[in-house]
């Protein structure tokens, strides 16, 4: 039996199997009372050794044993009930099991031998539940929390992670303490939940119940990344609800990890990372960003550059420290010595309009240092392929207008890494339009987009559940609905929603609440009748609709 | 206190404070007053030549348009037969206007008669993913709905062409207030200095004529106004140097009479003096800039054909589009483009399907070459008319309305594929549901597009401050991207 939530409206409404697993789970609750109980008498009895010492009366001494054998035994038969839930590692579990059993039988003979007056024997039996209570505890709190957690906060001695994201290895500095801080807790050595363990690479490849967790290059089929992808609220979201979360950083540096094949013992400076990546490992090993550039220098040394180029060089905005660039009406008197010349303002630079100017492929890598930017035009230019290789350092750039130019489908390749790129105008090149369709499809990540997708509708679900309808009837002619805010516009561009690639986005139902168990749903699991998406909490509830529905 | 009253002093003063001597020193005074007023270093700044780079150093916040193209289809194109179907309207065709509506409301020429509801006599259409509905006389217009914004809750408050032009240009009917373009060319400057930042081009029927003042600069200075160019023949005429005199020779002169200028300025401080200066120059780069512009050898044959332009420069609205496509690509900062013809107060079936006929493809032409060119996500179109026609019949026709019109925005930071507002059931006034666009919420949230808040662009005017949006006008949120 393995129920990861009671379906039951209420606790008068448990059947039996909920009645036991809710006992089960109580076992970590009620545990630590007689525990605290026997200690605490085994305190009291050290100290009444001494002559000022408290003395216990043999009432006393019987009330208290009673109570901590009781609450033993209780104890006992919980966690038997939660051992049955599966999922513990079997020796540590084993250990723990015969432990507790033996704290709670010296318990009770510890209460026999004082009923009986035997001083040694209680002396004897008393100091054996005490020894056996604090490996059984220890054990215990191991297999909540996992192996390592008395440990698992210092630093391991024997590897200290470098403070220059380059250096560091794949495997050991950045992705397995990601593993381990946020999963192995309960997929690791002590707890292997769903037959999964995510402690070492060896396991991570073996996978778990279902199969396998990774699948290397391709991280949209990876088991491991669909569980952290999907709503919080979902049943199968891992790390569950409640649990620490994966930060955006953490599950983008994931995603990377699996895309590149799961590379192992090779150091970060040794793969190939696109500029995307670098940037996520500088935020993850917390090297400080780059601070954006000075705004008064940045201006001064735009106006130079006006004035010896003739280049127009603006603020973008009145108080960022960002520029927008415009050549396009020097034409032909600039070239690639006057880009070069843009080097002083580079850092700078948000927009740059190159168009019909005298720019080649030559002058290109003078953009590499304009890490900023984010709209470059190269329309009617003697760009050709070779010199959009050298657009790959852009990590930011958004829109890229080639139109008249003599790109061809190579050069598009070129384009894939850039990662931010939204915007590609191709007019009149030698781009041909499956090719074109092919790198859209790439360049939009389907299953972010039907995730996203289905927090919208979780959240609409939610605003329609707030609004109140109040009517005083027809004729009195009054209904009241409060404003609900901005309306949001019905129509969603199409270029966000790709076309034939990947699952189907989520359909939006219209009810927030399951029609079986009156849980709040789980908008991906849905069914349609009648036209009308009907969406449910879990699976059972649709299999129990469906049978409903003959 | 005594010697106020003192007779020498009273004797004093009348002796030397005369009427002439008053006048006399009160001229250095107000000299001097003027000195202050027009010291503004940017503005002097133009005397030496240097370009105008705008008042505002940067857009206060991040830019999406950087040019603007305003189709104005002059004379007020019906809104219930191209952009706001109304199917009550049909039903109720042919009887009376329900009174509800036009009690103590202002008509045109309408007033006093009796007001007999007229429905569309043509369809509508929902065209593309955004299921946007069209009349299906624009089917060019029907084609690029996913791009366009609809917006049917344009109102405005003046009644007669004149007056509604003014208000739509200048947000006022007041004269001497600045157009919009002005107010951007003072704002931002324009990209170019070969050619004027603000273009105007006519085309349609001239039955009603459009003033010149709906481009003046009002008490902005004049080289911040528009500039007409002709749309029949050469858009500027003389642009050639006459016959013996060479470019150097015009050189000279130009710079001769800059200097005489200049001597002018120092002495009179004069700013209309600084924009002759600025005109003169403008001029000898036109001289330049206007043949490259018309020099249409590099249009393919298919980009003609696709704006529908038989001949180009024959007056017609297709070529005025393909000239204003030219002046966006050479960093023209409002290009206007006036078509006349739309006031229907008679035979509108006709007449709204040839002009239809006249500025659709056009139209549609224009923001399909932008958008390929990658021009659109930096260019505002606008597409609409000085104010709507009544819901009610006028004849054969329907009269001119002020409560509610459409217009159609796309481009530049406006959302695609969205039709903002609505109106009443008989498309008789606008809504007021927070999505209403008065003219003044029309400029505001065409600043905003350009990144600038509408309450920061002002001008020191006869002792206040004025703006575009004068003390009105909200941006339209909603309809930015």
């Amino acid at each position: 039996m393995c129920m990861e939530k009671l379906r039951a409206a209420s606790y008068a409404d448990l059947d039996m199997d909920e009645f036991l697993f809710l006992l089960g789970r109580l076992h970590p609750a009620v545990v630590h009372l007689p525990i605290g109980i026997l200690f605490l008498l085994a305190a009291v009895e050290l100290a009444s050794l001494f002559p000022r010492g408290p003395r216990l009366t043999p009432a006393l001494r019987t009330f208290v044993l009673g109570l901590g054998a009781a609450g033993a035994l209780v104890a006992v038969v919980m966690g038997w009930l939660l051992a049955g839930e599966g999922d513990y590692d079997d020796t540590l579990l084993a250990r723990h099991r015969l432990l507790g059993l033996a704290v709670a039988t010296f318990a009770v003979a510890t209460l026999g031998m004082h009923l009986r007056g035997w001083r040694r024997g209680y002396a004897a039996t008393l100091m054996l539940t005490v020894a056996a209570l604090v490996p059984a505890g220890h054990i215990g709190g191991s297999l909540t929390h996992g192996a390592a957690y008395l440990t698992a906060a210092s630093s391991d001695p024997k590897r200290v992670r470098p403070s220059d994201p380059a250096q560091a290895l794949v495997f050991a500095d950045v992705i397995h303490p990601i593993l381990q801080q946020r999963c192995v807790s309960c997929h690791g050595a002590a707890k292997q939940n769903g037959d999964l363990r995510l402690d070492a690479m060896a396991e991570l490849s073996k996978g778990g119940k279902t199969g396998p967790v990774l699948k290397s290059g391709n991280a949209n089929a990876s088991l491991l990344m669909e569980r952290v992808w999907l709503p919080l609220e979902t049943k199968g979201h891992m790390p569950p609800e409640g649990k620490p979360q994966l930060t955006e950083t953490e599950a983008a540096l994931l995603e990377w990890w699996i895309n590149a094949g799961v590379p192992v013992d090779q150091r970060i400076a040794d793969l190939n990372v696109p500029p995307s990546t670098v940037e996520l490992l500088s935020i993850h090993f917390g090297v400080p960003p780059a601070p954006p550039p000075d705004r008064a220098i940045m201006l001064l040394a735009a106006e130079k550059l006006e004035h010896r180029l003739g280049v127009q060089i603006r603020p973008l905005t009145a108080d960022g420290p960002w520029l927008t660039a415009n050549a396009r009406l020097l034409a032909t008197g600039f070239g690639d010595d006057q880009l070069a010349a843009l080097a002083s303002v580079a850092p700078a630079l948000q927009r740059l309009d190159l168009g019909e100017t005298a720019v080649t492929d030559a002058g290109l890598p003078a953009l590499a240092a304009m890490k900023n930017l984010r709209h470059l035009h190269l329309d009617r230019t003697a760009v050709t392929d070779r010199g959009l290789v050298q657009l790959a350092p852009l990590a930011r750039l958004e829109y890229l207008n080639l139109f008249a130019t003599n790109v061809t489908d190579a050069g598009l390749n070129e384009l894939r890494v850039l990662p931010q790129l939204r915007s590609l105008y191709l007019w009149r090149t030698q781009v041909t339009p499956g090719a074109l369709a092919e790198f859209a499809q790439r360049q939009v990540d389907p299953r972010r987009i039907s995730r996203w997708q289905g927090e919208i509708a979780a959240l609409e679900a939610r605003i329609r559940h707030e609004e109140f309808r109040g009517n005083l009837g027809e004729q009195m002619g009054v209904v009241v609905t409060p404003a609900v805010a901005t309306p949001l516009p019905s129509f969603v561009p199409a270029v966000l929603v790709p076309r034939e690639v990947g699952p189907e986005p989520a359909k939006v139902s219209n009810n927030s609440h399951c029609p079986v168990s009156g849980e709040p749903v789980d908008p991906s699991i849905t069914e349609t009748m009648d036209g009308q998406v009907v969406a449910f909490c879990c699976e059972d509830c649709r299999k129990k609709w469906r049978l409903l529905d003959g | 206190m005594r010697f106020l009253i003192n007779p020498d002093f009273i004797n004093e003063c009348q002796r030397n404070w005369s009427r002439r001597t008053f006048l006399g020193k009160s001229a250095q005074a107000i000299g001097s007053l003027a000195l202050g007023a027009l010291l503004n270093p940017r503005l002097l700044g133009g005397a030496q030549g240097a370009r105008w780079t705008g008042v505002l150093s940067a857009p206060h916040f991040l830019p999406r348009a950087k040019r603007v193209i305003h189709l104005c289809m002059a004379g007020g194109p019906s809104h219930v037969d191209l952009f706001d179907p109304k199917p009550q309207l049909t039903r109720l065709h042919g009887q009376p206007f329900p009174d509800s509506f036009t009690k103590g409301e202002q008509l045109a020429q309408l007033q006093n008669t009796q007001l007999i509801a007229r429905g569309s006599s043509f369809g509508f259409s929902r065209c593309g993913r955004s299921g946007q509905q069209i009349s299906d006389l624009l089917p060019h217009t029907q084609r690029i709905a996913d791009d366009i914004c609809i917006v049917r809750s344009m109102h405005t408050e003046q009644i007669n062409h004149d007056p509604a032009h003014a208000f739509m240009n200048a947000g006022s009917i007041a004269k001497g207030r600045p157009s919009m373009g002005s107010w951007l060319l003072y704002g931002l400057g324009a990209e170019t200095e070969n050619l004027p930042g603000y273009v105007v081009l006519m085309s349609g029927k001239v039955d009603q004529p459009v003033s010149s003042r709906q481009w003046s600069a009002g008490f902005l200075p004049s080289r911040f106004q528009g500039v007409q160019f002709q749309s029949r023949g050469a858009p500027v005429h003389y642009v050639g140097n006459p016959e013996g005199v060479c470019q150097s020779v015009q050189r000279q002169v130009i710079d001769e009479i800059a200097e005489l200028d200049r001597n002018e300025a120092e002495l009179s401080l004069d700013p209309e003096i600084l924009t002759r200066l600025a005109q003169y120059e403008l001029a000898f780069k036109m001289q330049s800039s206007v043949p490259d512009l018309t020099d249409l050898r590099r249009e393919s044959a298919e980009t003609l054909s696709s704006y529908g332009v038989k001949s180009p420069g024959d007056g017609s609205f297709a070529s005025n589009c393909l000239l204003a496509r030219r002046l966006a690509e050479r960093g023209v900062r409002f290009i206007q483009l006036y078509h006349r013809g739309w006031d229907h107060h008679a035979e509108i079936d006709p007449k709204l399907a040839t002009l239809c006929r006249e500025t659709d493809q056009p139209a549609a032409a224009l923001l399909k070459d932008l958008k390929q060119r990658g021009m659109l996500d930096d260019t505002l179109i606008i597409w609409g008319g000085e104010f709507g026609r009544t819901p009610m019949g006028q004849g054969t026709g329907r009269d001119h309305h002020i409560n509610a019109f459409s217009i159609w925005m796309a481009g530049g930071g406006i959302q695609s594929g969205l039709t903002w507002g609505s109106t009443d059931e008989l498309g008789y006034k606008y809504v007021d549901d927070g999505q209403k666009m008065h003219v003044h919420d029309m400029h505001a949230t065409m600043l905003a597009t350009f990144g600038i808040d509408h309450k920061k662009l002002v001008y020191r005017s006869q002792g206040r401050d004025f703006r575009l949006t004068d003390v009105h006008g909200e941006v339209a949120r909603g309809i930015l991207r």
